[in-house]
């Protein structure tokens, strides 16, 4: 039924984008200018780029508020028809409804923009600092309104995602980014009407430097997690851990810090200090690690070691120093009884009694060779009773959130040695929301 | 809520006074102001910022974005010595914010500062003299594009001529190889400085000084980009060295082994005159040739070298863009052979981690003399190559002299 209401709604945000496209197509002329912000528009729209996992940033947004600088609504209008053409060959799946819907809802965004930017006095093809600035501002921001409403819309039949809950997650971030791309397109206005289209370049220049070190970024940190996992699996294959325990611990531990709270670059360090929190256990000999019996007192003066170790060795990377309390404290307990240093309450820093509590709960709903996962309940209520002593109850009831928000389930991953290598290791993300990506406008799912 | 410590080092420094002076300079210079092209206050005012906003590029060297509005004073065709006053303006606001928060401010950097000030302006005069008809602009003041290019030239060879001393003055390296690679590694700065300066003194006659405010978008862009991808090249060398400390919590490599070997691994890589990337492979070989004793265990550390060197391989190449390193890694330590048809085996980087590494073996711990370890390396090895031990000879010569 949502399917039918989806479609009539983009066949309606097409037919009202085609009206303004028509309209502007009798109104603009310079046929050159047009067929070059197109042209413009359809290669910025080519090479967008990823400023962080949840940001992309294209540049189509300021070819076409440049085209509005320059030659009016008009040309702001027509120069969105570059975008169909690119969008055509990325989308995968819903090939038709995506292209018509991002085409017919940008028209539309561009000419509520252009509207605006004329009302407040704007006039094409001339650019003075402030009342130029001041009404392409309001013009992007408008944009960034319409462009996100009607994203919520479509989000909301695809996806059942409540219009106020998209809007609040994406007007934020959309306004800054088009205030951004608004200062960008008038300098590039202010380039063409005073220094000719050659002088673009001085603005091309930087962005594809720029550019060039996103794409090196992105790449770099993938081998970087490689590098990282590679030398994970080392590590849980002599500890005799379930494969993946680490990544899963990593996973909640960020996901708890999230919800308590924590900056993009926090959880950055978070997720491989969480990661990498046992490393220090290469200094204790298998034997003593795997042990089933207990510990003589020789033994155990090693095994206390073991974080503060993997701290001093972690302290290498420089942007994981802000973490290193978390790992060298994951073996301390709330009440002071636990190693290295027995700290206790406000002197356990937050991160270490994240990953205590994550690294607790992952191991209890884990098959491991002697015993089946624990059912999610049981491990709760088994951290429940360890809270105030061992665990910290705050984190606990956080941690709770998080697996029934993400649907979380226990890992039924036999003992490494059973499984083939290569073999998946499954565990238990609910998939993330789908969204409607990439929607136009700047952040994309 | 912090999540984690927020980790601050407070670097005490004493250059208040050069601070000062320049400052009280500034002072006497505001009361009678000069005439230029475009207020220089607030053109000292951006690089102040700029001062403050550094690019660090894959070297850890850093280059101040102030080079972008320093230069755009510049190709607004200012005088020499007020483009200087500017850059050195705008180093001495920097450093007394720096100095209120307790950072660490370098004095050496004013000279950097004026020289740059100096030059940038001379070369944008040469330049708008060699072609004064072909200008950029017509609003307003015009930029000739001679200078432009001029001026981008001079941003991107000056600090790479800069550093490139300091490296001559600390490495065994001729000074055409630093300029070369401390060139490679920084031109995207410099050029991206360099354009959003063009950028800048092209839209001055339109915006005014409002072209420096819009400035500031490209050059945080350049910024953003750059940063990122330098730090996460830091990231992943610093975890590199950290796996290299790794293997010694296995108790079967000397502490500091891997690092040792790198240091000396690199320094006769540059002797035997390798290219910058082969230099760096063969750091990276050296940090991580010992990587496979974290996967073995016990009994088998004290096994052969060649299986820990497979089992390192192995984890390698499971990291991924790590192939050729897994490689070296895996052969390091086979015996040095030349074939029938004179190819040399193992390659290059590998026998010069398999030289180092002995080296090292010898002369930690108990072992003997620097001196008497390389008279043991150059008379008893068969397995080791004799050009790479030669080379390891005059390095360790140059160290110990």
């Amino acid at each position: 039924m949502s399917e039918v209401r989806l479609s009539v709604v983009v066949v309606a945000i097409l037919l009202a984008g085609l009206v303004a496209t028509l309209w502007a197509a009798r109104s603009v002329d310079g046929l050159v200018l047009v067929v070059a912000f197109i042209a413009a528009a359809a290669l910025s729209d080519m090479l967008p780029s990823k400023v962080r996992d949840d940001v992309v940033v294209s540049l189509v947004s300021v070819v076409i508020l440049a085209a509005l600088l320059v030659g009016g609504p008009p040309l702001g209008i027509l120069a969105v028809l570059g975008v169909p053409m690119v969008g055509w060959t990325y989308y995968t799946d819903r090939r038709l409804q995506r292209t018509a819907f991002n085409f017919g809802q940008m028209a539309l965004s561009a000419a509520a923009a252009g509207l605006v930017f004329t009302l407040l006095g704007g006039v094409p093809g001339e650019v003075e600092l402030w009342p130029t600035s001041l009404a392409l501002l309001a013009g992007a921001i408008v944009w960034a309104l319409v462009n996100n409403l009607l994203v919520g819309v479509a989000l909301r039949l695809q996806s059942g995602e409540r219009l106020r809950s998209s809007l609040t997650s994406l007007l934020v971030p959309s306004i800054t980014m088009q205030s951004l791309y608004a200062g960008l397109s008038l300098l590039a206005a202010a380039l063409l009407t005073s220094a000719g289209a050659a002088a673009l370049l001085f603005l091309v220049v930087p962005a594809l430097i720029a550019r060039h070190g996103l794409l090196s970024f992105q790449a770099e940190s993938a081998a970087y997690d490689r590098l990282v996992s590679a030398l994970l699996k080392t590590l849980e294959v002599k500890d005799g851990y379930t494969r993946g325990h680490t990544e899963r611990v990593s996973t909640l531990c960020v996901e708890v810090a999230r919800q308590l709270g924590a900056s993009y670059d926090e959880l950055r360090a978070v997720r491989y200090a969480a990661k990498l929190h046992d490393v220090g256990k290469l200094g204790v000999p298998i034997g003593v690690i795997n042990k089933p019996t207990a510990l003589d007192a020789n033994e155990f003066a090693m095994i206390r070691e073991h974080p503060v170790i993997g701290a001093d060795i972690l302290g290498e990377i420089e942007f994981l120093r802000p973490a290193l309390d978390g790992v060298r404290y994951h073996h301390e307990r709330v009440d002071g009884e636990g190693y290295p240093e027995g700290r206790s309450g406000d002197d356990l820093p937050l991160l270490a009694r994240i990953i205590t509590v994550c690294d607790a709960f992952d191991a209890m709903t884990t098959t491991r060779s002697y015993r089946r996962a624990m059912e999610l309940d049981r491990a709760f209520a088994e951290l429940r009773r360890h809270s105030g002593t061992q665990f910290d109850g705050r984190v606990v009831d956080t941690l709770e959130q998080v697996a029934a928000r993400l649907g979380w389930q226990p890992t039924p991953a036999p003992h490494p040695s059973a499984l083939p290598a290569g073999a998946p290791v499954t565990d238990g993300h609910a998939p993330r929301r789908p969204a409607m990506a990439p929607v136009a406008g700047v952040v994309r799912g | 809520m912090s999540v984690v410590a927020v980790v601050s080092d407070p670097r005490r420094a004493s250059v208040a006074p050069v601070v000062l002076l320049a400052g009280v300079l500034g002072g006497v210079w505001w009361v009678s102001p000069p005439a230029a092209t475009g207020a220089w206050q607030v053109f000292a005012a951006a690089a102040a910022v700029g001062e403050l906003l550094v690019i660090d590029d894959l070297r850890g060297r850093s280059t101040p974005t102030s080079f972008a509005a320093v230069a755009a004073f510049a190709l607004l065709a200012n005088p020499p010595w007020l483009v200087a006053g500017v850059s050195a303006l705008g180093w001495a606001a920097a450093a007394g914010i720096r100095l209120l928060r307790r950072r660490a401010v370098e004095p050496l950097d004013l000279v950097q500062r004026l020289a740059a000030g100096w030059s940038l302006a001379g070369v944008a005069a040469v330049g708008s003299v060699l072609l004064p008809d072909w200008t950029v602009g017509h609003a307003g003041r015009s930029v000739h594009v001679a200078s432009v290019a001029a001026v981008s030239a001079a941003l991107t060879a000056g600090p790479a001529l800069w550093s490139a001393a300091e490296q001559v003055a600390v490495d065994r390296v001729t000074p055409w190889q630093a300029f070369r690679w401390q060139l490679t590694s920084g031109w995207r700065t410099s050029v991206a400085l360099a354009s959003s300066a063009a950028l800048a003194a092209a839209v001055f006659g339109a915006l005014g000084h409002g072209a420096l405010l819009v400035m500031v978008l490209p050059v945080l862009a350049t910024r953003e980009g750059l940063h990122r991808y330098a730090g996460v090249r830091r990231t992943y060398d610093q975890t590199v060295v950290a796996m290299s400390r790794m293997t010694e919590l296995t108790g079967h490599v000397h502490p500091g082994h891997g690092l040792r070997v790198g240091d000396l691994a690199t320094a006769v890589a540059r002797e035997l005159g390798l290219a910058e990337a082969d230099v760096h492979l063969v750091e990276r070989v050296a940090h991580l040739h010992e990587v496979g004793r974290i996967a073995t265990d016990d009994a088998q550390n004290r096994a052969h070298d060649r299986e820990v060197a497979l089992a390192g391989a192995a984890i390698l190449r499971e990291a991924g863009g790590l192939g050729s390193v897994a490689d070296l890694v895996s052969k390091h330590c086979e015996p040095y052979r030349v074939g029938a048809d004179g190819e040399e085996t193992p390659p290059l980087p590998a026998r010069i981690v398999h030289a180092a590494c002995e080296f090292d073996r010898r002369t930690t711990g108990d072992a003997s003399s620097g001196a008497a370890a390389l008279d043991e390396l150059l008379q008893s090895s068969d397995d080791l190559d004799r050009r790479v031990v030669a080379a390891l000879f005059r390095v360790v010569h140059h160290r110990t002299a």
